[in-house]
């Protein structure tokens, strides 16, 4: 990849995959720290120049999705804490950070399987690709995530 | 679930993408910069590891040939020449690995 196409890839992927970490991740220097390591992956792979924009995204995804995996697994960390101060900007209106808070009371793979459906716009098939599950588990795995996020939000007050 | 929800949950899901993606992220030339850099020491590391392994083979060969002519001379020789030899081997052995403990630590 050379240098203008990189930087039309990442003003494209850039910021959705860095709100996607932040979401994920408390910590903020921990943010920017996998942000980088996934493009380095990226590049180093060396995709085909012709690869498909999409495709690519998704690789990226899968990189990213996979790193935050590695981090979880070495600091034991499968639930973010109650306290969700970081995820949310201080100057955010409260009602944002309320939703926060909310999704951070939902499972990683929940985090991550509503964040690919909803903000992403990945399909089924697309998501099990980054999550390396089977694309039929997606569904049932994508109803109880919303369910549960719902539930969450319905509790705190700020649900419909 | 009624469809009234799923559309809740995915306005609420880009309204909190939303707020995130608000915060500022490194620039694209930035990152270029940062990732050309980490390319080029990678790149030093790989054309680097064959000279090291080179390096240990070599340590490797002597400490096998001083010992093959360590084990030689004392058949031929008397037992002062022996016990010379253990006790050279005595102070050698330890302060070589030491040595190599500190070349491996990167000084």
């Amino acid at each position: 990849m050379d240098e203008e196409s990189f930087h039309a890839f990442y003003e494209q992927t850039a910021r959705s995959l860095r709100a996607y970490l932040r979401s994920m991740l408390m910590d903020q220097n921990l943010v920017d720290d996998l942000l980088q390591e996934s493009y380095f992956r990226l590049l180093r792979a060396a995709l085909p120049v012709a690869t498909e924009p999409a495709y690519r995204k998704n690789y990226l995804y899968r990189i990213a999705t996979n790193l935050v995996h590695d981090h979880r697994r070495s600091r034991q960390l499968e639930q973010l804490p109650e306290d969700f101060e970081t995820l949310t900007p201080a100057a955010s209106p409260d009602a944002a950070h309320d939703v926060g808070q909310a999704f951070a009371r939902l499972k990683p793979r929940e985090r991550e399987v509503l964040w690919m459906a909803y903000v992403e716009c990945f399909d089924h098939r697309e998501i099990a690709a980054v999550l390396r599950m089977g694309t039929a588990s997606i569904r049932p795995l994508l109803a109880r995530a919303r369910a549960r996020f719902g539930d969450v939000l319905r509790r705190r007050g700020l649900g419909e | 679930m009624p469809d009234c929800e799923q559309d809740f949950i995915a306005r609420t899901m880009q309204r909190l993408a939303g707020e995130l993606s608000a915060e500022p992220g490194p620039s694209a030339a930035a990152m270029w910069w940062r990732l050309n850099l980490r390319m080029r020491q990678e790149r030093a590391r790989r054309a680097q590891a064959p000279l090291i392994w080179m390096t240990r083979i070599l340590y490797l060969a002597i400490a096998l040939l001083a010992a093959f002519l360590v084990t030689l001379m004392t058949q031929l020789s008397g037992p002062v020449v022996t016990t010379g030899l253990v006790a050279f081997g005595v102070l050698t052995i330890p302060a070589g690995i030491a040595l190599w403990g500190w070349a491996r630590s990167g000084f």
